[in-house]
């Protein structure tokens, strides 16, 4: 920036400077008679700035730019002047539908019917018959699932004796508990099988719930650590 | 072009009934439309599967009643079979709480209940936590029933349910 307020380029130059200096060389192309404004040819005209530019030994591709822009303004002027009408500001839709209105035949497509049809009465009466028919079904089967869960539940409280397990192993506790302060979930399975596990396990937890044990696991899946409270 | 033509173009696509006032609307002003309609309705009388039935205000193109019954299926139907069956629900259990339809139907009910709603086949009022459901007159016209006496309805529905 200078002190009157310009901005200068890095050779000291303000930008007007440019403007001014790529126009006096189209002009004065113009005059000796190298470029017909009225015909212009960006490349011809570039390739000439350029040769000028090269004489004045200093190349600055800020003021060729400028100088193609001028250029190309140009031939845009030429371009609306010759077809005497005032340029259309069409977007870029409307010039790709310009494109292809005249590439492409239009296209009419058939008008088909997509009619539908009321429904008839007698068809709603089919329909509930089949809601009623499938709402049956789904009684019928929670009905089932219902007296199955039952069932097993009944069997299991008929065919096991929970207080007779807890019994046995509270015997086996005791005795252990006399030698040792801890007993390992692990030293009481003899059988390992899942029936035989569950057999010990669950008196466990009956026994803890009655606070006369106290039940501890270091972490996931380790061996369960069995502490004497009130046995 | 031929107004015939046309009406008789405008008739096939509508799939519709259409008011002469809309059958107005793509002719010329001039054109006696109540002529054209009365010349179409000969041309298909005598031949064809298709017939042009006016009522006082509508005129439409359908199926003669001969065909109608073997074409049918074919035809799509203007409310999809889970739609349709939530309707006839409501229609035998009415008036009917929205749960009770839902316990029956499943929870998909309510989304076809929003949908009978909007095409004013079902009404509902607030009801607790639920919504209590009825059929509407729109729903007898549909179905042609000559009551929209609710009992009545159900009455009719189990009857032909048997």
């Amino acid at each position: 920036m200078t002190g009157d307020g310009r901005d200068v380029t890095t050779n000291g130059e303000a930008p007007e400077d440019f403007d001014e200096r790529s126009i006096d060389i189209l002009v004065s192309l113009a005059r000796n008679g190298e470029i017909d404004p009225w015909d212009i040819d960006i490349v011809d005209v570039t390739d000439k700035f350029l040769a000028q530019v090269a004489e004045f030994e200093k190349l600055d591709l800020r003021v060729s730019s400028r100088t193609l822009l001028f250029a190309s303004i140009l031939l845009r002027m030429k371009a609306d002047a010759l077809e005497e009408s005032e340029p259309q500001d069409l977007d870029e839709e409307e010039l790709l539908d310009e494109d292809l209105r005249w590439s492409f035949p239009a296209l009419k497509p058939k008008v088909r019917r997509h009619a539908k049809r009321r429904v008839t009465l007698s068809e709603l009466i089919q329909e509930l018959k089949k809601a009623t028919k499938r709402k049956e079904k789904s009684d019928v089967r929670r009905l089932l699932q219902l007296q199955a869960q039952e069932f097993d539940a009944f069997a299991v409280a008929h065919t096991e004796d929970i207080e007779r397990q807890v019994k046995r192993v509270q015997r086996e506790l005791k005795r252990r508990f006399v030698k040792q302060d801890q007993v390992l979930f692990s030293e009481l399975i003899i059988d390992n099988t899942a029936e035989h596990i569950v057999e010990i396990y669950l008196p466990l937890l009956f026994m803890a719930t009655r606070r006369q044990i106290q039940l501890e696991q270091k972490e996931l899946f380790s061996d369960i650590l069995i502490q004497c409270k009130n046995l | 072009m031929n107004e015939r033509d046309l009406i008789e173009a405008a008739l096939f696509v509508a799939g519709r009934p259409l008011t002469l006032l809309e059958l107005e609307s793509i002719v010329s002003p001039d054109a006696d439309i109540e002529e054209i309609v009365e010349s179409l309705i000969e041309k298909y009388r005598e031949n064809g599967a298709l017939e042009i039935v006016q009522t006082d205000e509508d005129v439409v193109m359908q199926v003669k009643g001969e065909y109608a019954d073997s074409v049918r299926t074919i035809a799509q139907r203007d409310l999809e079979t889970p739609v349709l069956r939530t309707l006839a629900v409501i229609a035998f259990h009415q008036p009917v709480t929205q749960s009770k339809v839902a316990e029956i139907r499943g929870n998909k009910a309510y989304g076809h209940v929003h949908e009978l709603e909007a095409r004013k086949l079902v009404e509902s009022e607030s009801f607790g936590r639920t919504r209590i459901l009825r059929t509407t007159k729109a729903f007898a016209d549909y179905f042609g029933f000559e009551t929209e006496n609710l009992e009545e309805i159900k009455q009719k529905i189990g009857l032909l349910l048997r």
